[in-house]
């Protein structure tokens, strides 16, 4: 292989960079024309809640069959009973009322609430619904007031019967609200979760873990439940539901620091989480965490059989031999990620119980040894001397 | 006399004969200094293509705080760095090693003129990774302590001790090979 010229670099490195323009004018193009689907799709919503709301009676006309669907919605509530026996002057006054109501209704709506929007009643009391879902959602207390303050100006109770279907209708929708806000607010703690490179990363803000799925069952293994989350995917699609219930439990035999177990709603299984920033001392604490002398099945070794061999070979393990020697370096330091280990000189591969298989270790001509476990790199340093003793000396 | 900086601003400011220069002036040091990280040339040379096409895409902002060199030096390291972090295995060098030494030794020829700097430079392999980099960089860049401490991301005072035992090291490795040196 022929190294490059100074020319060579420079044409190279030039057409990588036309080619990084090139991919970088792409993306922002798209980007702007999905911002100008995003804002006119957005601008046609406006528009249409806009006109819906220019076509509501910018005043209600007291006549009988509106103040009737006024009625239809004031009558759920218990404060109706106490209001009906108003005499006929305050119909004026039920009227001051409604006006206040619809105003209330223009300055929610631009809160975006449309969820109660779908509650379909007659175009008269249109006004009335919309302010009993959007005050809702602020504040449960502050309905009750509004509707209370609707309630004691009603007067005119000559065809309160007549309307109660409707009025059964609006209560359900209130209450259907009503519990959803009590499931969010009785659960333990919020969590965030999204779908990256085919694997999924559960990041807990109160604790700030960030904790990476190894598509590994471990229903067997789950012991004690730690916590559960609510997670709401930010990234939507059709196989993403709006909220999952997660459980955490702890692995039995494994430190919840190093890993837990995580069981969805919406699957069977309970799947392995590796904490991303779990970073032992040593490797006593290593294997300690990972309980590595229980779990651990060696298989076998790969390594040249000479300096210039092209290829590795394989050779069986002297387990016996290999856990006594970590036994010895317990203390062996973590290193930083930073460290650039050197050349490999031999791989040992393993099954992690049964959580993982395929799982290995290798160290380096540096001194280094590193486990590779779970799918996370741990390295330490023994020193050349340990290294060259596990090549040499620890294989059958 | 171009001393990097000006180039990259020039390339900065659109000429993109600025990069040509940088690349004529610092190619040849760069691989031989990201080689002592990871020890295998064609690797070095491809990390110093990255760190090249890094100051070109990302733009990064040169403060002239450090000479642009080890500036260049530093970005460097963190793209080996980075690379290493991606996947562990990319900076395992195999051991057939050896047949990469003829492009070393080309490399070494053109930048290292001086046959007792290029022996000490080969004897440099057999020590290990931080010694490598530190007395690369003292040596063969004449690097101050500072410049050094900034581009391994090591204070002053470690990169003393570290080039103490780093000079032990080398004297202890051309004692075993039989190369007469002088103090």
């Amino acid at each position: 292989m022929n190294m490059k010229t100074d020319d060579e670099m420079y044409s190279s490195v030039l057409e990588r960079l036309e080619e990084y323009e090139r991919n970088k004018r792409r993306r922002n193009t798209i980007l702007k024309r999905s911002a100008a689907i995003i804002s006119g799709a957005a601008a046609v919503i406006a528009i249409g809640v806009f006109s819906d709301i220019m076509k509501a009676p910018e005043k209600p006309v007291a006549e009988k069959s509106g103040i009737v669907e006024e009625k239809s919605i004031i009558t759920s509530l218990p404060a109706v009973t106490t209001s009906t026996n108003k005499t006929e002057t305050s119909v004026i006054t039920s009227e001051t009322t409604i006006l206040a109501v619809s105003t209330s209704t223009n300055t929610e709506i631009t809160t975006t609430n449309t969820n109660n929007q779908s509650v379909v009643l007659k175009k008269e009391d249109s006004t009335t619904v919309t302010v009993a879902s959007t005050s809702f959602t602020s504040s449960v207390s502050e309905i009750v007031q509004t509707e209370t303050s609707l309630v004691t100006q009603q007067t005119t109770s000559e065809v309160l019967t007549e309307t109660i279907t409707t009025t059964a209708q609006t209560e359900v929708t209130t209450q259907t609200s009503t519990t959803t806000e009590k499931a969010c607010a009785t659960n333990v703690s919020d969590a965030d979760e999204y779908l990256r490179n085919n694997f999924y990363t559960l990041v807990v803000p109160e604790s700030e873990k960030i904790y990476t799925m190894r598509f590994t069952n471990v229903d067997e293994r789950i012991g004690e439940k730690i916590d559960t989350f609510v997670i709401n995917p930010k990234e939507k699609s059709v196989a993403v539901p709006e909220t999952i219930i997660a459980d955490m439990y702890a692995i039995n035999g494994v430190s919840s620091d190093f890993a837990v177990g995580i069981r969805f709603d919406i699957y069977d299984n309970t799947y392995l989480f590796i904490d991303n920033d779990y970073s032992p001392a040593n490797l006593g604490d290593f294997f300690k965490d990972t309980s590595f002398m229980n779990e651990t099945v060696l298989d076998i070794a790969s390594k040249k059989a000479k300096y210039k061999d092209p290829f590795d070979k394989q050779y069986p393990v002297n387990a016996e031999k290999v856990f006594s020697f970590f036994e010895e370096n317990m203390e062996a330091p973590a290193v930083n990620e930073d460290t650039i280990i050197g050349m490999t000189k031999m791989y040992v591969y393993f099954d992690y119980g049964t959580i993982g298989i395929n799982n290995n270790f290798y160290v380096s001509s540096e001194g280094y040894i590193t486990f590779k476990l779970m799918g996370n790199n741990f390295e330490f340093f023994i020193g050349k001397e340990n290294v060259n003793k596990l090549v040499d000396e620890l294989l059958t | 006399m171009n001393n990097g900086e000006s180039s990259y601003r020039r390339f900065l400011a659109g000429d993109k004969e600025g990069l040509r220069d940088i690349i004529a002036e610092y190619r040849e040091p760069l691989i031989l200094y990201l080689n002592s990280l990871v020890q295998n040339i064609h690797i070095a040379e491809e990390l110093a293509e990255d760190t090249f096409f890094e100051i070109a895409s990302k733009r990064p902002e040169f403060s002239g705080k450090s000479t642009f060199k080890t500036w260049l030096y530093s970005v460097g390291r963190n793209i080996a760095a980075k690379q290493y972090r991606k996947s562990s295995k990319a900076l395992i060098i195999p051991l057939e090693s050896q047949e990469y030494l003829a492009d070393e030794e080309n490399i070494e020829n053109n930048f290292i003129k001086n046959e007792r700097d290029r022996m000490l430079h080969r004897s440099l392999h057999k020590l290990k990774q931080e010694y490598r980099q530190v007395l690369y960089l003292t040596f063969f860049e004449e690097m101050t302590n500072e410049e050094t401490a900034l581009i391994m991301k090591k204070s002053k005072r470690q990169v003393e001790n570290l080039l103490y035992n780093a000079k032990k090291a080398l004297k202890n490795e051309l004692e075993r090979s039989g190369y007469e040196y002088e103090d």
